[in-house]
């Protein structure tokens, strides 16, 4: 025949394609959860992290996920360590 | 929306030209039936049409018929059977397929 059928000469729409994308874990909450200058009970968990973004200092301990807790009762501190490390500790309560 | 334009000769009322114009729009190129029924019309009548003095053209969104003088008996009934066709389309298919005669 002299014309070849192409049975789509009238459509327009490209196919879409689909994309193996689109997952996503939940929010894992991390970051400071007791501020500078605010009281805590002995125990309460002050910062929350994956690796130490936070170092623990004074009266304070890290867990093994991370996370940096209170040793005693008093007030948060957020303060430099070093040339471009942080630490946190707690000024215990008199 | 695919357009398709009809003339015709005004003494003998035999179609001289068929032009279709535009995509169907219904579904995605590959799926779409719309668009396979007019693909398959046009272009099987012009392998049925026998005269020689046709100016063709068939491609992506635009195809034509235009015969250069007043068509033979035999390529008339060809011509009117592609109008049955495009109209049957239209007929089932009227937001994606509109045929005007002029």
């Amino acid at each position: 025949m002299m014309f070849k059928l192409d049975l789509q000469l009238f459509a327009s729409k490209k196919g879409v394609g689909s994309t193996k994308n689109g997952r996503d874990s939940a929010g894992r909450r991390l970051g400071a959860k007791v501020a500078d200058g605010q009281w805590c009970h002995a125990g309460s968990i002050i910062y929350r992290q994956r690796g130490t973004r936070i170092y623990p200092g004074e009266n304070t301990k890290i867990g093994k996920d991370d996370t940096i807790f209170a040793l005693v009762s008093g007030v948060v501190k957020y303060e430099r360590l070093g040339k471009d490390r942080k630490q946190v500790r707690v000024v215990a309560d008199k | 929306m695919i357009k398709i334009v009809i003339k015709r000769d005004e003494s003998s009322q035999k179609i001289t030209s068929i032009e279709v114009k535009g995509h169907s729009g219904k579904d995605v190129k590959g799926k779409d039936l719309v668009c396979a029924a007019i693909s398959a019309i046009i272009t099987g009548g012009m392998n049925a049409l026998s005269d020689n003095e046709y100016d063709f053209l068939l491609e992506s969104g635009h195809a034509y018929i235009k015969h250069l003088d007043i068509p033979s008996d035999y390529d008339a009934v060809v011509l009117r059977t592609i109008e049955a066709q495009f109209k049957t389309v239209e007929e089932a298919e009227e937001d994606f397929v509109r045929v005007e005669n002029l």
